[in-house]
C-alpha cells in the first residue's frame, strides 16, 4: 500500500465529512445536487463515528444533537431527514438506524463527556423503548422490514445487522444511563438476551458462520414457524461480519474469523479487487455489480485487529488504489456489468427516472474513459468508515519504526 | 387470511356504510378526523421526492388497496363517488380516489405540525388514470393545468410545500 497516498486519503476523508456537515449539525449523505442529499440515520451516524475518531468532537457532537432532535414522536429515528430534522422517511422500517444512533452517542460519551445524552435523555430512552417494542418475544431478536442494504427481500425478519446495531445501541444505552445514574436494570438484561440470541440463531455451527436472516414477515407470529415467510438466508453478506463490527464478539472469536473467511472468498471481487455487499446472483446491482469501499473499510479493520497485516494492506490499499481524487464512490462496477444491468432492468420494466439520473452521473465520471462506473462520487459514509480503518491500522502497523520511515519518505518526496 | 387487506377492506366498508347512514359530508369529517389523529401520531414530516419546487410520488401508496378492494366490490360504490363529489372540499384536495382524502389529510397535518402548508396539485391514482385536478390550488401556486400535465406524465400524485 503506498503510504503517503493512504495519508492523503485520510486527510481528504476528514476535509469531505467537514464540508458535508450542513450548519444545523446534519452530515449529508452525498453532497447537495447529487444523489443522496438528505441526512439517513444510518449513514449519519456512521459520519459521527468517523469524526470522532478523527478528532473532530464539536462535530460529532453537533451530529448527534441533530439527530436525536429528529427523533418521531412513535421514539423512532427517521429513516432519513431533511437538513431542518424534519421527517422524509419513504421506506418502511429500517430498525438499524435507531440502534447506531444510541452506539454513536455511546462512543461519544465515552471519548468527550455525558452532557448530550444527558440533556437528550428523554430521547434515548423513547430509542431503547421503540427498540424494544420490535423485539419477538419468543426468539428475542429484534424485527425490521430492512437494514444495512434497504433490501426488504433479503432482510425482512431477525437481521444480522440490524439486531446487532441494536444490540449495541442498547448496550451503550446501558453504559451511559449507569454513569448517569439511572435505573437501567432491565435495558441491560434485554441486551444480553439479544446477545445471546444473536450468537445461537443467527450462528451456524455447521457451516461454522454467521447468518443473514431468519425470514419472518410479522414480528408478532406466533408460534414462528407457521409465518407465511418462515425461512432463513444463509447466503455470504458482508453485513454478517456485524457481530464483532459492533463489538459484540472479538475480532479473533474463532466464529467471526470463519465468517470474514467466508466473506473474504465469497465476495473479494475477482476483477475488481475490493469487497462486494452480498451476491451477483441477488440481482439488485444498481448501476452493475461491484466492490463497495466501506463495507471494505469494515473488514478491512477485521485484518488489523486480528495482526493480520497483509489482508489488511490489501483491503485497505484497494480502497486507496480505487479513490478518485481522494473521493470514495458509493460502489463502483465494469463497463460490462453496468451494460449487463441496464439490459436487465429495462426489459423487465423497473428502470426509474432516479436510475437515468444516476446513469449519467455514472457516464460523465472520469473514471467512465478508463473503463469504470464509478456509482455516486463522493458518498461520505466510506469517507468515514475509511478513517476508522485507516486510524486502526496505523496504530496497529504504523508505530514506532514504521512510523518514523513515513516520515523520513514525506520529507523526502518533498 | 390476510388480515392486514381485511383491515384495509373494512375501513373502506365503513366509508360506505357512514355514507349510507351519516351522508357524505359527516363521513368525510369522520375520515378526516381519522387522518389527522395519525398524522399527528406520526409527527412532523415531509412526503414524496422533491422535484424542483414540488414533490411527487411516482406509486400511490394506498392504490393496489384500493384496487383489491374494487375488484371484490365490483364497482367504485357511489358513496365513494359522493365524497369525492363532495363541493365543501373541492379546494382542499385533488382527489383522484377515496384515498387521496384520507392520505392527504395526514399529509397536511403532518406538514402543519413541521411548520408547513401544503397543496395538493393533482393526483391520477384510479383505474382509468384519469387527472383529478385541484384547480384553485394549482391557481394559488401560480402554475397552469398544462404545467401539472407535463409534471403528471411520470407521476400519480404532485403537491406543494410552502
Amino acid at each position: 500500500m503506498n503510504l503517503r497516498e493512504a495519508k492523503k486519503l485520510y486527510d481528504s476523508s476528514i476535509e469531505i465529512i467537514k464540508k458535508n456537515q450542513h450548519k444545523n449539525g446534519g452530515f449529508y449523505a452525498s453532497p447537495p445536487g447529487t444523489r443522496y442529499p438528505f441526512i439517513y440515520a444510518r449513514d449519519h451516524s456512521i459520519v459521527v463515528l468517523g469524526a470522532l475518531e478523527a478528532g473532530l468532537v464539536d462535530e460529532a457532537r453537533r451530529g448527534l444533537e441533530f439527530i436525536l432532535a429528529a427523533q418521531k414522536p412513535t421514539g423512532e429515528m427517521p429513516q432519513r431527514c431533511d437538513v431542518e430534522g424534519t421527517d422524509t422517511s419513504y421506506k418502511e422500517l429500517q430498525i438499524d438506524g435507531n440502534g447506531l444512533v444510541l452506539y454513536a452517542l455511546g462512543k461519544y460519551c465515552q471519548k468527550v463527556d455525558y452532557e448530550v445524552a444527558e440533556e437528550f435523555w428523554n430521547n434515548v430512552d423513547l430509542v431503547v423503548d421503540y427498540i424494544l417494542k420490535n423485539k419477538n418475544d419468543e426468539i428475542n431478536l429484534i424485527h425490521t422490514i430492512n437494514s444495512i442494504h434497504e433490501y426488504p427481500a433479503y432482510e425482512h425478519g431477525f437481521e444480522i445487522f440490524a439486531n446487532s446495531a441494536c444490540c449495541a445501541g442498547l448496550i451503550e444505552a446501558v453504559k451511559m444511563g449507569n454513569a448517569l445514574g439511572k435505573d437501567v436494570k432491565r435495558w441491560d438484561q434485554e441486551a444480553e438476551l439479544i446477545r445471546r440470541n444473536i450468537l445461537t440463531r443467527l450462528y451456524s455451527p455447521r457451516k461454522r458462520t454467521f447468518i443473514k436472516n431468519i425470514r419472518i414477515k410479522e414480528r408478532g407470529s406466533k408460534p414462528l414457524g407457521y409465518d407465511p415467510y418462515a425461512s432463513t438466508v444463509g447466503d455470504p453478506d458482508a453485513a454478517e461480519y456485524a457481530p464483532a463490527y459492533f463489538e459484540l464478539l472479538n475480532d479473533r472469536d474463532l466464529r467471526v474469523i470463519n465468517t470474514v473467511r467466508r466473506i473474504d472468498a465469497a465476495l473479494w471481487d475477482q476483477e475488481l479487487g475490493g469487497l462486494n455487499r452480498y451476491p451477483e446472483a441477488w440481482n439488485r446491482n444498481n448501476g452493475g455489480y461491484g466492490p463497495w469501499p466501506h463495507f471494505t473499510c469494515q473488514v478491512a479493520r477485521h485484518f488489523v485487529n486480528i495482526g493480520d497485516d497483509d489482508r489488511a494492506e490489501v483491503y485497505l490499499g484497494w480502497v486507496v488504489d480505487i479513490a478518485s481524487d481522494y473521493m470514495l464512490p458509493e460502489h463502483l462496477s465494469t463497463i460490462e456489468r453496468f451494460d449487463e444491468w441496464i439490459d436487465c432492468y429495462s426489459a423487465a420494466g423497473i428502470m426509474r427516472d432516479d436510475k437515468v439520473v444516476m446513469i449519467e452521473g455514472i457516464k460523465s465520471h472520469p473514471k467512465w474513459q478508463e473503463g469504470f462506473a464509478y456509482v455516486v462520487t463522493p458518498l461520505i459514509w466510506p469517507h468515514a468508515e475509511y478513517i476508522r480503518a485507516y486510524k486502526s491500522y496505523e496504530d496497529m502497523f504504523l508505530g514506532g519504526e514504521s512510523l518514523q520511515a513515513l516520515k523520513r519518505q514525506a520529507l523526502v518526496s518533498r | 387470511m390476510d388480515v392486514r387487506k381485511i383491515v384495509s377492506d373494512a375501513f373502506l366498508m365503513a366509508i360506505i356504510e357512514g355514507v349510507r347512514r351519516d351522508g357524505p359530508e359527516k363521513t368525510l369529517e369522520w375520515i378526516e378526523r381519522v387522518a389527522d389523529s395519525l398524522g399527528e401520531k406520526e409527527g412532523p414530516g415531509l412526503e414524496g421526492d422533491p422535484k424542483g419546487t414540488f414533490n411527487c410520488l411516482y406509486i400511490c401508496p394506498f392504490a393496489n388497496a384500493l384496487q383489491e378492494f374494487l375488484i371484490k366490490y365490483g364497482e367504485t360504490p357511489s358513496e365513494f363517488v359522493d365524497i369525492l363529489n363532495s363541493a365543501d372540499r373541492a379546494d382542499t384536495f385533488a382527489a383522484s380516489n377515496i384515498f387521496c382524502i384520507f392520505h392527504h389529510t395526514i399529509r397536511a397535518k403532518r406538514a402543519g405540525l413541521a411548520g408547513r402548508n401544503v397543496y395538493h396539485l393533482a393526483s391520477s391514482a384510479n383505474a382509468e388514470g384519469k387527472t383529478a385536478y385541484n384547480e384553485n390550488a394549482i391557481e394559488a401556486v401560480g402554475l397552469t393545468k398544462d404545467a401539472i400535465d407535463e409534471l403528471m406524465e411520470k407521476t400519480v400524485c404532485v403537491f406543494k410545500y410552502e
